[in-house]
């Protein structure tokens, strides 16, 4: 059961990982929403006196498809904003692993933490978003290519037997270590 | 020769088989994120290690993290962001033809890479002093279990790391001195745009990196 767990635990985590890609454009746009950049562009807008949604249009207004000649790059704010977000939640994963939560919570926060900053890097920094199509799928695709990899070697390895007793009893590595019997192939060397 | 209007619109720098400027452009662009694509698979690979053996000895990977220096992994983790501020921001100056702050924001980004190096290569010597060194030729005393495993993956993580940002550094030199020379422009950005991905790759690979080493226990 615990087997089944471990795996459902890894394909749940990737694919929120994969699918964070795939809809990079919607989540992004979620993301700098809570990260303070539309309240900067309403308050800046407002200042203004300009229609909000003008000032930092770059991301506020659905950008058209670009061929590869559109040459205007965002604005310096955007970028702040960007990096300020990943300041704070460099300091939240900090804090989250001064909690002392169970390993698997605290590689779960860490994931999810780990995405949102590798999202905005990637949606901004590196102008995945509004870039052209294509740059999406090839990264998508290495993604899958990566959760496959991950998920069937895990799906091997936590679901392997490990040697067997004299009733041709098999354990699984997760039963030998809580019966305190680590089948010599996995167990810690000794010294000579 | 046959008709000077089309080299009148075709700049030096644009290649023979390609039709035109933009699609140079989004040719390089796509490479470059095909580069990324086989980058991400490649860190995979070691990102499977830590995993596998993670699952396999938990108490020594519980053990490991705490060997680490969490403080020198969050300043640098501040440092790294800090430089991807930089980068981005330099290619935006250089777009807008504004050279000089462009070549000022590469020089800071070089700098943050060397203190990000400078910080990674004081941890190395704490590790060596106190004999953590990997696999077989780990004589330190603070891990308990399969310590040689977890810091032969903690060094070939950061190790292969460290190459990407020593290579990166290199890159940035060279791209700082071709856009003073101007053979990098507004224009023909490529080479800036490229070598700022592959700068933000770093970054990327880091992103998960720290966490999963220092963090995690």
């Amino acid at each position: 059961m615990d087997v089944v767990l471990n795996i459902l635990v890894m394909f749940g985590l990737f694919s929120v990982g994969l699918s964070f890609l795939v809809l990079l454009p919607v989540v992004g746009k979620i993301l700098v929403a809570v990260f303070s950049t539309v309240l900067v562009e309403r308050a800046v807008s407002r200042w203004r006196g300009v229609k909000s949604g003008t000032v930092m249009g770059a991301h506020v207004v659905p950008e058209p498809v670009v061929d590869g000649d559109v040459h205007e790059p965002p604005s310096v704010r955007v970028y702040v904003s960007v990096y300020l977000s990943l300041l704070v939640l460099t300091v939240v994963t900090v804090g989250v692993s001064e909690l002392g939560l169970l390993m698997r919570e605290a590689v779960f926060w860490a994931v999810v933490v780990a995405s949102l900053k590798a999202g905005l890097v990637i949606a901004w920094f590196m102008h995945l978003k509004g870039g052209p199509p294509m740059n999406r799928l090839v990264l998508s695709t290495s993604v899958f290519f990566m959760v496959i990899f991950f998920t069937l070697t895990m799906a091997d390895l936590s679901t392997r037997t490990m040697g067997g007793d004299e009733e041709g009893q098999w354990a699984t590595i997760d039963e030998a270590r809580d019966a305190g019997d680590v089948p010599s192939g996995w167990s810690t060397p000794t010294a000579p | 020769m046959s008709d000077t209007s089309t080299s009148a619109q075709r700049p030096a720098w644009v290649a023979s088989f390609f039709e035109s400027a933009t699609q140079q452009r989004s040719a390089a662009n796509l490479g470059m994120w095909l580069f990324i694509g086989q980058e991400i698979l490649f860190f995979s690979g070691l990102f499977m290690a830590y995993i596998a053996y993670r699952w396999l000895y938990p108490d020594t990977w519980l053990s490991g993290a705490d060997a680490l220096n969490k403080t020198m992994g969050t300043a640098n983790t501040v440092v790294l962001l800090t430089s991807s501020l930089t980068m981005v921001l330099a290619i935006r100056e250089l777009q807008v033809d504004r050279i000089r702050a462009s070549i000022r924001y590469i020089v800071a980004t070089v700098v943050l890479g060397v203190v990000f190096l400078g910080v990674k290569s004081v941890e190395y010597a704490h590790k060596f002093e106190e004999g953590i060194l990997p696999g077989l030729h780990y004589s330190g005393e603070s891990v308990e279990g399969m310590a040689g495993l977890f810091f032969g993956i903690y060094f070939a993580l950061t190790g292969l790391h460290a190459l990407h940002v020593i290579i990166g550094l290199g890159l940035l030199v060279w791209l700082a001195r071709r856009i003073h020379l101007g053979l990098v422009t507004s224009e023909n950005d490529s080479l800036a745009e490229n070598i700022g991905l592959y700068w933000h790759l770093v970054d990327l690979v880091w992103i998960f990196l720290f966490p999963m080493l220092y963090l995690v226990r």
